[in-house]
């Protein structure tokens, strides 16, 4: 099979000023990722997990090491020295992201929020409409919340919400931090179901998911990161 | 566009601080020479929002300033998409003809972007008009298109702006900015000293020109918030000088300058 995403000798060190401190972090990490798979990433929490996928992301800059993804639009290309926006470009059309935290604009309506990110990967306006719609109901998103600020949700709302934005958009590779942290048992179930669907479409996908028996039969292979 | 090494200096300069030694902050205690910017240099793609933060005083707005050729700058390239050779050593005239017909401006101040005697159309109009657009007819039509679009009830066009609220002046400077449908807009400060509500107001009309224009934004704003909603890249400016540029995400949660990090953490 092909090599979607490989990882050669990851650093990551953060310098701060105030206090005076260098963090290290993250020390050689090196992975492949095969088209399709799906990779759990499990360790205690501040070995450096969530650094690894926001390393992938770019939201993260990298020091040493090496990037390696096969772009649909670029080829095979070295994320930690791509340049700003191609970045941008594999962010929008190939890349997704998804927290545990929802980052939404004020003001936009929670189908405004699908739609827009249904636009950006280049639908039209109806079909971005369509998906939106059929995203926020799979996701069990009661149908009069769809017009309405994201603000006020409820913590598992909001999460489905996020889940709904990044899954839109059918993503080549999806970067899966904790998404499922704060979800009652039936969600949990909507998003195992929603991985398991994208990942038979062709997904990609590296996650840090704390609860194991949800990992369990999701995952391919788990990627194990000790504490320095 | 593209910008290159973008400097502007009020002083003659000596022979220490133009290598920049001795410099505190950005003058230079032998010569007296005040280094507003120094060696800037960035790039904006078309449908790209590039933000720009940094103190008072860090030469955020005489860069607005030289790239909308409101001031010369000492030293520097600019070029544009579709000009070609360097747009600092036009003409004047051709200058103000590739403001008028390819950029738009919004200030902080309304006052310097307005004629607050004049009505809203004839505000509106003024860049149509200097770009040949001499039909009266067209003219309101497009007026009333551009008000739609930043959500002011056409029944006003024939006010006069200095009875608007702060935030209606903003959406005017905006309408007037757009009017062309340029392909560079800057905006300088254009939320600060608004109330929350009409704030909100000022950056959806934003949003959605970026989204439904294509259009290339730099955006100033001391705001991390607003930068953090709209712009996709963000260089940071401390003493004249760019120190760090990144994409937004990038520069507010892995900041690497000093100055940087600081600013970061003061954001609530």
């Amino acid at each position: 099979m092909n090599t979607i995403l490989s990882v050669k000798n990851l650093n990551k060190t953060f310098r701060i000023y105030e206090p005076d401190r260098t963090i290290k972090t993250l020390e050689n990490i090196s992975f492949d990722l095969a088209e399709r798979e799906f990779l759990g990433i499990v360790g205690a929490s501040g070995s450096g997990k969530s650094t690894i996928l926001r390393c992938v992301y770019q939201t993260y800059r990298v020091e040493y090491g090496e990037i390696r993804y096969r772009s649909v639009r670029y080829g095979n290309i070295d994320l930690a020295r791509a340049a700003d926006r191609e970045i941008l470009h594999i962010r929008k059309k190939e890349i997704a992201y998804v927290s545990q935290f929802l980052e939404v604009l004020p003001r936009i309506t929670a189908r405004q929020s699908v739609e827009n990110s249904a636009l950006e990967v280049g639908a039209s306006y109806e079909e971005a409409q369509a998906s939106a719609e059929e995203m926020l109901a799979y996701f069990h998103l009661p149908s009069d919340l769809w017009d309405i600020y994201p603000h006020m949700f409820s913590g598992g709302e909001k999460l489905r919400l996020n889940l709904a934005k990044s899954m839109v958009k059918k993503p080549r590779l999806l970067l899966l931090d904790e998404p499922t942290a704060s979800l009652d048992a039936d969600s949990k179930k909507l998003v195992r179901g929603i991985l398991v669907k994208l990942n038979h479409e062709g997904a990609s996908m590296i996650g840090i998911f704390h609860d194991l028996d949800f990992m369990d039969g999701l995952c391919n292979r788990t990627l194990n990161i000790t504490v320095r | 566009m593209s910008v290159n090494r973008l400097t502007v200096r009020y002083g003659t300069g000596c022979s220490d601080c133009e290598n920049g030694i001795g410099l505190q902050k950005n003058r230079c205690p032998k010569c007296g020479t005040i280094w507003a910017l120094r060696d800037a240099a960035f790039s904006l793609y078309q449908g790209e929002v590039l933000g720009v933060v940094g103190e008072s005083g860090s030469g955020k707005s005489t860069m607005m300033k030289c790239i909308c050729f409101d001031e010369s700058p000492t030293l520097g390239e600019y070029t544009v998409h579709t000009g070609g050779g360097n747009a600092f050593q036009l003409s004047r005239q051709s200058q103000k003809q590739f403001r008028n017909e390819r950029m738009g401006m919004v200030y902080q101040n309304p006052m310097l972007g307005l004629k607050m005697d004049y009505s809203v159309t004839s505000n509106i109009a003024e860049n149509l008009i200097a770009s040949n657009c001499k039909n009266v007819s067209h003219l309101r039509a497009r007026v009333t298109e551009l008000l739609e679009i930043v959500e002011i009830s056409p029944f006003r066009m024939k006010e006069k702006p200095k009875y608007f609220s702060g935030g209606m002046q903003q959406r005017v400077q905006i309408a007037k900015a757009i009017a062309n449908n340029p392909q560079i807009l800057l905006l300088d400060e254009v939320t600060t000293g608004l109330d929350l509500s009409v704030q909100a107001k000022v950056l959806d009309v934003i949003k959605k020109i970026i989204r439904e224009f294509n259009v290339a934004v730099i955006l100033v704003s001391h705001d991390l918030a607003v930068i953090k909603m709209l712009a996709d890249r963000t260089v940071v400016m401390l003493d004249g000088e760019i120190i760090e540029r990144g994409l937004t995400d990038q520069v507010m949660e892995d900041p690497q300058h000093p100055y940087t990090q600081q600013l970061v953490h003061s954001l609530l």
